[in-house]
């Protein structure tokens, strides 16, 4: 079934159909709020709205015009801002792992984390504007196309972010590009 | 379109971005959203709509339909089953039949000098609009106009 009639019955009142919804995209909603504001509780209370204005009449979401992981991520992207702003704190990025592998090398897991912790401190670092268009593109997966819907920009503005991004990210881990790739440094 | 594509392709830097993975919300987020949908959607169930009171303009209207039938429904009943009654009580409790009995015995009455209410008061049975008399021949008073009773002698 598809999300958009998915969403049709859960405005409707269809529990189940809110739930599959709901599981279909909770993850990819969540980590892109946490990765930008940083703080577990924040990223939860954007989810949370997220979902919820979802189901506004006034959010006429059209299946025709994009996907709704993207309409979902612009939502996502607008609570994320008004909360970040009213924040104005220090962005510490909170920690939630994955469960801990247990069959991998414990030096590996180690490592990993390490190289983890790091990048989620650059990315903290970063400018909001640049920060989004990089998770966006970097972990999320989106094209240039649907980021450029989610934040309201040119194409080109999006690039643009993405790419001086990148350069501050270059910049601040730079100590760890001087060592080796991760996977060189895990396999050693 | 060249501009929709991305020419910076820096492995090592995505390679080390992607070391960064975070788990999934767990379970007290998604039982928050379910208490928060429950609280702002309408159920799709219309007595689950009842029960919160969402159908508060229908519920009035649905009384009154229901009420019109059980009238519609007992008055039918009522004339169903007249034959059960006493005639005196049928002729008593249905003054249209009575008078449209005596209209329609009038000319009968002025050939025979029969007294026309009481031909209308030996009435002995009404069924539906038929109206079943006994003491007279009142086939030639039938059929009446449209809408009117007719009068039959009993057993016809």
């Amino acid at each position: 079934m598809t999300d958009g009639l998915l969403l049709q019955r859960a405005r409707r009142g269809d529990e189940t159909a809110f739930l599959l919804l709901y599981e279909r995209h909770k993850a990819p909603v969540f980590r892109f709020a946490l990765r930008v504001i940083g703080c577990v509780d924040m990223a939860e209370d954007v989810t949370h709205d997220c979902f919820l204005a979802l189901l506004a009449s006034e959010n006429s979401f059209d299946e025709r015009r994009g996907a709704l992981r993207s309409y979902l991520f612009g939502i996502a992207r607008n609570c994320a801002l008004a909360r970040a702003r009213t924040a104005d704190r220090e962005l510490d990025i909170d920690r939630v792992d994955e469960p801990m592998d247990e069959r991998k090398d414990p030096l590996r897991l180690v490592l990993e984390r390490e190289v983890a912790d790091a990048v989620a401190c650059a990315v903290a670092a970063l400018p909001l504007l640049q920060r989004e268009v990089l998770v966006l593109f970097e972990f999320e997966e989106c094209s240039l196309r649907d980021i450029a819907g989610i934040v309201g920009a040119e194409i080109g503005v999006v690039k643009s972010r993405l790419h001086r991004a990148r350069e501050n990210l270059r910049v601040r881990l730079g100590g760890m590009h001087a060592l080796s790739s991760p996977s060189e440094r895990t396999n050693r | 379109m060249t501009d929709e594509y991305d020419e910076d392709t820096d492995a090592e830097l995505r390679e080390w971005l992607r070391q960064w993975t975070l788990a999934v919300p767990d379970d007290r987020l998604h039982g928050r959203i379910l208490q928060s949908y429950r609280s702002v959607t309408v159920p799709s169930s219309p007595w689950a709509r009842l029960a919160q009171r969402e159908l508060r303009i229908r519920v009035p209207l649905a009384a009154a339909c229901l009420a019109a039938l059980i009238v519609l429904a007992a008055d039918v009943a009522h004339e169903r089953l007249a034959w059960l009654r006493h005639p005196a009580v049928n002729a008593g409790r249905v003054p249209a039949a009575t008078h449209a009995v005596e209209t329609a015995a009038l000319p009968f009455d002025q050939a025979s000098g029969t007294d026309a209410r009481s031909i209308a008061t030996s009435i002995v049975q009404i069924q539906g609009s038929v109206a079943y008399v006994t003491p007279f021949d009142a086939s030639r008073f039938t059929p009446l106009p449209a809408g009117a009773i007719r009068v039959h002698r009993r057993g016809e």
